[in-house]
C-alpha cells in the first residue's frame, strides 16, 4: 500500500476540515491512502453538511449556556449530525479509488462497509483496553431515527448501524464524503464529557482508565485504523512527521471552511 | 411532476451511476437525468438532496448535486454539457421516490443540452451493467 499516516497537533476548527479536505483531493489524485489523528484546538462544534445553522442557534438557546456562543463552529462536508470536539481524538482516513482487488469494495462499495471495517478494529482495541465496546446494530425500525422527524442535534445523541456504543453510551461516530471515487471517513472518539454537551459522556465516565489519557493514545488509534483495513490495502502505511509529508501542506488554500457564508449556507 | 418511465435499455449511463435519457422538444434536444436503481441501493436510506438551480451551467463529468445517506454525503455528476431548465424539486420532501420509481418519477433534472454535446463518452446499458456485476 502506498499509505502514509500522521499523528498530528491539534489545530483550529477549520483548519482541521481543510486538511481533511485536502487529504480526501490528494487520495482522489494520487491513489494513496491517508490517515490522520488529531486533536482540536479549542472546543469546536462541528455541523453536519446538511444540518441548518438555525439547529445551532436553537441549541444554544435550548442548553443556555453563557459559554457555547463562544465556541467556534465549522461546518464538516460530511454528513451527520453535530459534534462537540472538546476531550476527544478524532481520526479521518482518506481511501483512494478502488486500484484493484485489494482495494475493492472500499472507497466504491456500500458507505457501511468502510464504517464496519474501521470500528470494528477500535471496537476490538477498547474491548482490549478494558471497555465492553460493541457495533450498535437496528434491531426494529423503531430504534432508527428518521431525519424528518426531529433527529437529535448531536450526533452522539444519535444511533446508526455501526457506531461504536459502551452499554448505552455512544462512545464513537463516523462520516464520510465522497469525491471522485475516493472516500474521506473521519470519527471521533469520546474520551471525557464536555461542558459544552454535558448530556454525553465519554471513555472516562464509563470506567476511568489511565490509557485513555496516555501521550501516545493518538499513534495507538491510528495503528489499530491502519491494521483495519490491511486486508484490503495490504502494507504497513509510512508514519510521517509533518502535513507536508502527507502531500497537503497547502491546504490553507481550502478557504471554505472559514467562510461565514459556507457555514450557514442551510 | 410526474413523468413517463424510461427504459434503463434506452438509456446512458456515468460509471458513477447517473442515468440520462435524451428526447426532441420544439427543436432543441432535452436531457433527462436521474440516478440508477443499483446506486439508490447502494446508498440505503437517502435523507437528504442538494439540487441545482434552474439556469446553472452543468459539464460532463462535474457535480450537479448532492446526497447524503447514512452520514455519508456522496456527489453527483452530471452525464451532459448543458444548462439546467427544470429541477425536480419535490424530490427533496419525499426522496423515497427515487428508489420507488428510479426512472420515471426519480428524475432529477432536465437539461437543454449544450450545442455540440454528445453522450459518446457514457456507457451503455449493457455496459454499465456489467460494471455494476463487477463491482
Amino acid at each position: 500500500m502506498d499509505g502514509r499516516v500522521l499523528v498530528d497537533i491539534a489545530r483550529p476548527g477549520a483548519d482541521n476540515m481543510a486538511i481533511d479536505q485536502r487529504m480526501l483531493e490528494t487520495a482522489a489524485e494520487t491513489g494513496r491512502l491517508l490517515l490522520r489523528v488529531y486533536r482540536w484546538r479549542e472546543p469546536t462544534l462541528s455541523l453536519g453538511y446538511f444540518q441548518k445553522y438555525l439547529e445551532f442557534q436553537e441549541y444554544v438557546q435550548q442548553t443556555s449556556r453563557s459559554a457555547s456562543p463562544s465556541v467556534p463552529v465549522v461546518r464538516r462536508a460530511t454528513g451527520g449530525g453535530a459534534i462537540v470536539h472538546h476531550h476527544d481524538w478524532t481520526y479521518s482516513i482518506a481511501v483512494p479509488p478502488a486500484a484493484g482487488q485489494t482495494s475493492k469494495g472500499l472507497a466504491t462499495g456500500p458507505a457501511q462497509k468502510l464504517y464496519d471495517c474501521i470500528h470494528a478494529e477500535i471496537a476490538l482495541w477498547l474491548t482490549e483496553i478494558g471497555y465492553a465496546a460493541r457495533l450498535w446494530d437496528v434491531s426494529d425500525e423503531s430504534d432508527r431515527c428518521p431525519p424528518k422527524a426531529g433527529c437529535s442535534f448531536l450526533c452522539f445523541e444519535r444511533r446508526s448501524r455501526g457506531d461504536i456504543v459502551v452499554g448505552n453510551t455512544k462512545v464513537l461516530g463516523s462520516a464520510q464524503r465522497r469525491h471522485q471515487g475516493a472516500v474521506l471517513q473521519h470519527g471521533s472518539l469520546l474520551l471525557q464529557r464536555s461542558e459544552f454537551a454535558p448530556s454525553l459522556s465519554g471513555l472516562q465516565e464509563i470506567a476511568e482508565n489511565p490509557t485513555v489519557f496516555a501521550q501516545d493514545l493518538g499513534s495507538a488509534l491510528a495503528q489499530r485504523i491502519s491494521r483495519s483495513v490491511d486486508a484490503y490495502l495490504p502494507g504497513e502505511p509510512t508514519a510521517v512527521q509533518a502535513l507536508e509529508e502527507l502531500g497537503i501542506g497547502d491546504f490553507a488554500g481550502i478557504g471554505q471552511f472559514s467562510d461565514h457564508n459556507w457555514l450557514t449556507c442551510r | 411532476m410526474s413523468a413517463q418511465p424510461h427504459k434503463p435499455e434506452d438509456l446512458k449511463y456515468n460509471p458513477s451511476h447517473e442515468w440520462v435519457g435524451v428526447s426532441e422538444q420544439d427543436g432543441q434536444r432535452i436531457a433527462t437525468v436521474g440516478i440508477t436503481a443499483f446506486a439508490i441501493e447502494q446508498l440505503t436510506d437517502l435523507v437528504y438532496m442538494a439540487l441545482p438551480d434552474v439556469g446553472a451551467a452543468v459539464k460532463a463529468g462535474e457535480e450537479f448535486g448532492e446526497v447524503e445517506s447514512v452520514k455519508a454525503v456522496s456527489p453527483l455528476y452530471s452525464p451532459v454539457d448543458g444548462e439546467v431548465i427544470e429541477v425536480h424539486t419535490e424530490l427533496v420532501d419525499a426522496l423515497e421516490t427515487l428508489g420507488d420509481d428510479p426512472y420515471g418519477n426519480g428524475w432529477i433534472m432536465r437539461v437543454k443540452l449544450a450545442d455540440g454535446a454528445n453522450l459518446d463518452g457514457l456507457l451503455d446499458f449493457a455496459n454499465y451493467t456489467q460494471q455494476c456485476s463487477e463491482s
